[in-house]
């Protein structure tokens, strides 16, 4: 693209931002309620309409689209736009019962609450509270902000990925995919949280490490993993860069380093360090007993509930007078459920186990080409058999499955099957009900994962009958 | 004696005019005189005496004789053919009147309190229903008789019907199918959603499918592109979802034929259907904004359409697929029992977020299609127009009736798009009995996924069949 061109293309991103500032401003003040004054629903509309044309100018810088490219790409960003201002009025079980209280201690206690553990979340995520209560714009709003830009930073990291794994013309359709994807605008500017942050960072490393800046990827992996316990799905593949060279171990200095940088604010604030290293391990000690699976469609969909209130059936019995919540089936006792829970996890422990020692036994058949084969395969995997699974978990998988159909022409259901059943399963949580039988979408996320682990065995046998070539030839 | 035949067959095709329209009268009398005696019009339990059944089946057979001649007008080639499709169109009269006085839950529940409150208020009601401001107008006209409202309804769905099945042999006739014509019409007036949404639940929306498909017949001929316009803006005017055929009327209509004048005065019929509404007492604000109602408003109760708006269950007990079991129940306390994370609120939220986002899947869709220049013309009106269905959150069954039968035409003419065609024809029966009957053994979201998977099987990103073996390969 030629430098008037260019200047052309990022003036018409200014007119887009411009125009969706307009309509947005209009649509919130006629439709939100928390808009509050003209000043405060101008405000909202110009952070919104700021980080939709940031997105589009990184849409220009990064892929120096074609005029017919741009114009649809920003009709379809604007719209997308929209569709995040129209449910950010949405107020989320979570973050009626979870956000509301931490931002008010942040709000009263300021900076030094960070000394204290508010909350389960991770030290950044306790930052951006901490700034998001001191703002004058509805905190609801911010929370949702906060993930949106992280929506269009995602959607741009996908391009970049789809770029080096499939083509440079897959870089349009899958930015265009990400940011419209119906996963992506409900995680964030529905129900406010936060799994585009953790998953853009992941990605990003992915997307370094494979265009040879390997101590920026550890150090985006370390940014990804304090923001998300559930990075860890993405470990295998650093395993495999290791092998094949691709990281060093000195990279994970690099990565511990980034860690700990996260952690500074919370240390000046008083925060013990221990304390500070150890939110995980508080998380994953955490609060949760009474069920196998949080909604994720996995293997546990399978396994009765506990409560009641979580079976198919309470959907629309719940109506009925005198239908309990709690369970009526005296076999499904309050101790069955921890005990079949530490079960599943040990089993699911042997299981990865097995597998990873399957594949290190294997190693020299896994080439670098099949990294991202790998990825999606423990993207699918580790979720699908792990106890204790939040249907979000699966938000990693939904987009590198993206990225899969993108590199296989023939693969391309491999994200109707992933993405649907990660969109049907927010449903529980977010509407009470359970529209899809959640068994089906346990099965819908099984025959992705069927499909991918068969495609991954088949190229490694593949790349194995070449390696006994090579070695025939020289002998 | 064979020269005889022939001389008379050759006499008959030469004044196909002249007798079709005798043929015409013919089949209309004998019908009217089949209703006097112990025809569908025989036993109108609402009817209200003996002259208003003597007026209604009058009507009937006038309705009946007007769409015999526009068959008449439409196929002068051979007489013989002529005559067979003017008596399947007389036996698909008689199967649709046979629902005449079944009333329906949409009929009942929404439609029949509509007129009543109009019969006070005349068009400064608030409607529940997603009507526009000219189909509001059009629902008041066509009500104020002195026949039973339920009758005049059906009758002027029904004709729109025939009309629609009409032109589908017509266009059958103009893509040289043959005898392939008189078997899609067969097939399109015993389709059941034709059957289930005209005939029993009286769609107003099939006059907005009516006008469309005229509108799309003449921009596909080439000719009278000002006609064309003005009928695409009524089109337009009576349901906003009309709205969505834009990609489909630049399609056909091209840049050469549409002028812009063209264009200006769709518009101004869309404006223009607003007045008499407006003059009838309804605020003008409302009565133009009622135009976008399909597009954006909320999607109808119990509509039985398959888009993508039926993923997101419905907040309130009443609007649940499983009331019809639930209502059985004495007990039942909807508002106690009810979930305080998922009220109204939450779903219009979610539901306007969502609406967004399908339009915003749609333009990409119809982006794809632009740059696919290989694909045939059967494929790309079949991928737009299911499309375009799937995404309108406010599309009635009576807007999917021209979609059901452009998959009947794509069944007889590309082999290759039999099953996907079949998907779309089963989950569209399956869900529009849920307007009917008030309850659906196809649930929406099932049936949406069927299209969905219908709509990817087309587009190809869903393998189906045999397929060619180098685009089976990864690569």
């Amino acid at each position: 693209m030629e430098k008037s061109s260019s200047k052309r293309a990022y003036a018409v991103c200014a007119a887009a931002a411009l125009i969706l500032f307009a309509v947005q401003m209009l649509y919130i003040h006629a439709n939100l309620e928390y808009a509050g004054s003209w000043g405060q629903t101008a405000a909202i509309s110009a952070l919104f309409a700021l980080a939709a044309g940031g997105a589009l100018c990184g849409f220009v810088k990064l892929k120096k689209p074609t005029a017919g490219e741009l114009g649809l790409t920003g009709a379809i960003v604007c719209v997308a736009a929209l569709a995040r201002v129209s449910m950010l009025d949405y107020v989320s079980s979570d973050y009626q019962s979870f956000l509301v209280g931490w931002l008010d201690v942040f709000r009263t206690g300021g900076f030094k609450t960070l000394g204290e553990n508010v909350g389960d979340y991770n030290l950044i995520y306790q930052y951006v509270l901490l700034l998001i209560s001191k703002a004058p714009i509805k905190d609801l709003y911010l929370v949702k902000l906060f993930t949106v830009l992280f929506d269009y930073g995602l959607a741009l990291t996908m391009m970049q990925a789809a770029g080096y794994f499939a083509s440079e013309k897959a870089k349009t359709p899958v930015f265009l995919i990400v940011t419209a994807l119906p996963t992506v605008l409900i995680n964030g500017a529905c129900w406010g949280q936060c799994d585009t942050v953790y998953v853009c960072f992941i990605v990003l490393s992915l997307y370094l490490v494979k265009t040879k800046r390997p101590a920026l990827s550890a150090a985006m992996l370390a940014l990804a993993f304090a923001f998300k316990l559930q990075t860890i799905f993405f470990f295998p593949i650093v395993l495999l860069g290791l092998i094949h060279g691709e990281y060093k171990p000195k990279h994970a200095l690099v990565f511990a380093a980034a860690y700990l940088v996260t952690m500074i604010p919370a240390l000046l604030a008083g925060r013990p360090f221990m304390d500070a290293l150890s939110v995980y391990a508080n998380q994953s000690m955490g609060q949760y007993y009474d069920r196998l699976t949080y909604n994720a469609p996995n293997l546990y969909t399978f396994f009765p509930m506990m409560l009641f209130s979580n079976s198919q059936e309470y959907t629309w019995m719940r109506y009925i007078d005198g239908v309990s919540k709690d369970s009526a089936n005296p076999y499904l006792r309050d101790d069955l459920m921890p005990m079949m829970q530490n079960a599943a996890l040990y089993a699911c422990v042997l299981l990865t186990l097995l597998v990873v020692f399957y594949w290190l036994t294997h190693a020299k058949e896994v080439t670098p080409d099949m990294t991202l084969d790998l990825a999606l395969f423990f993207a699918i995997f580790l979720p699908f058999v792990m106890p204790k699974i939040h249907e979000r978990y699966f938000f990693l998988a939904d987009m590198l499955s993206i990225l899969y159909a993108a590199r296989y022409r023939d693969r391309r259901f491999v994200p109707l099957l992933v993405v649907g059943a990660s969109l049907m399963s927010y449903m529980p949580i977010l509407t009470r009900q359970r529209p899809v039988d959640e068994r089906v979408l346990g099965l819908m996320m099984l025959a992705a994962l069927v499909v991918v682990s068969r495609d991954l065995l088949r190229k490694m046998r593949r790349s194995r009958a070449e390696l006994k070539a090579e070695g025939g030839k020289a002998a | 004696m064979k020269k005889q035949v022939k001389a008379v067959q050759a006499f008959a095709d030469r004044h196909s005019l002249l007798l079709g329209a005798v043929l015409a009268a013919l089949l209309a009398g004998a019908l009217a005189l089949y209703n006097v005696s112990s025809g569908p019009l025989s036993n109108l339990n609402d009817i209200g005496g003996w002259s208003n059944r003597a007026l209604f089946i009058l009507m009937t057979a006038a309705a009946h004789a007007a769409v015999l001649l526009m068959q008449t007008a439409l196929y002068r080639k051979s007489f013989a053919r002529l005559a067979i499709r003017q008596i399947l169109l007389t036996a698909g009269l008689v199967i649709l009147l046979l629902g005449i006085n079944q009333k329906t839950c949409l009929f009942v529940e929404q439609v029949l309190p509509l007129v009543r409150q109009m019969d006070a208020a005349a068009l400064a009601v608030e409607s529940q229903l997603n009507l526009s401001a000219p189909a509001l107008t059009v629902l008041y006209a066509v009500t104020r008789g002195p026949i039973y409202d339920l009758y005049m309804l059906k009758l002027l769905c029904i004709v729109c019907f025939l009309a629609l099945a009409v032109l589908a042999a017509y266009a059958a006739d103009r893509h040289e199918l043959g005898w392939r014509a008189e078997i899609l019409l067969t097939l399109c007036v015993i389709l059941p959603q034709g059957f289930l949404a005209a005939g029993c639940a009286a769609q107003i929306e099939v006059l907005s499918a009516l006008l469309l498909g005229i509108s799309l017949t003449l921009l596909d001929e080439k000719k009278h592109p000002l006609a064309a316009m003005l009928l695409y803006g009524a089109a337009a005017a009576v349901s906003g979802a009309a709205l969505y055929a834009i990609p489909l009327v630049c399609w056909l209509g091209g840049k050469d034929r549409v002028k812009p004048a063209h264009i200006a005065a769709g518009c101004a019929v869309v404006l223009l259907a607003c007045v008499p509404a407006i003059i009838g007492g309804m605020p003008a604000g409302r009565a133009f904004a009622s135009l976008l109602n399909a597009p954006f408003a909320l999607p109808e109760y119990a509509a039985g359409v398959p888009n993508f708006a039926s993923v997101f269950p419905r907040a309130a007990m009443e609007e649940m697929p499983e009331y019809f079991m639930l209502r059985q129940v004495p007990v039942l306390d909807p508002l106690t029992n009810a979930s305080e994370f998922y009220t109204q609120a939450h779903f219009v939220e979610l539901s306007h977020g969502m609406a967004f986002g399908a339009l915003a899947a749609y333009i990409g869709l119809c982006a794809w299609l632009w740059s696919e220049k290989e694909m045939s013309a059967m494929r790309r009106a079949l991928i737009l127009s299911v499309g375009a269905m799937v995404c309108c959150p406010g599309a009635g069954v009576g807007m999917w009736l021209p979609v059901s039968m452009l998959c009947l035409a794509a069944i007889l003419t590309e082999p290759e798009l039999r099953l996907p065609t079949c998907i779309v024809l089963f989950a569209t029966a399956g869900a529009c009995c849920y307007p009917v009957t008030g309850e659906t053994l196809l649930k929406p979201v099932y049936a949406f996924a069927l299209c969905a998977a219908a709509l990817l099987m087309a587009a190809g990103i869903i393998p189906f069949g045999a397929g060619k073996e180098e685009e089976r390969i990864h690569g």
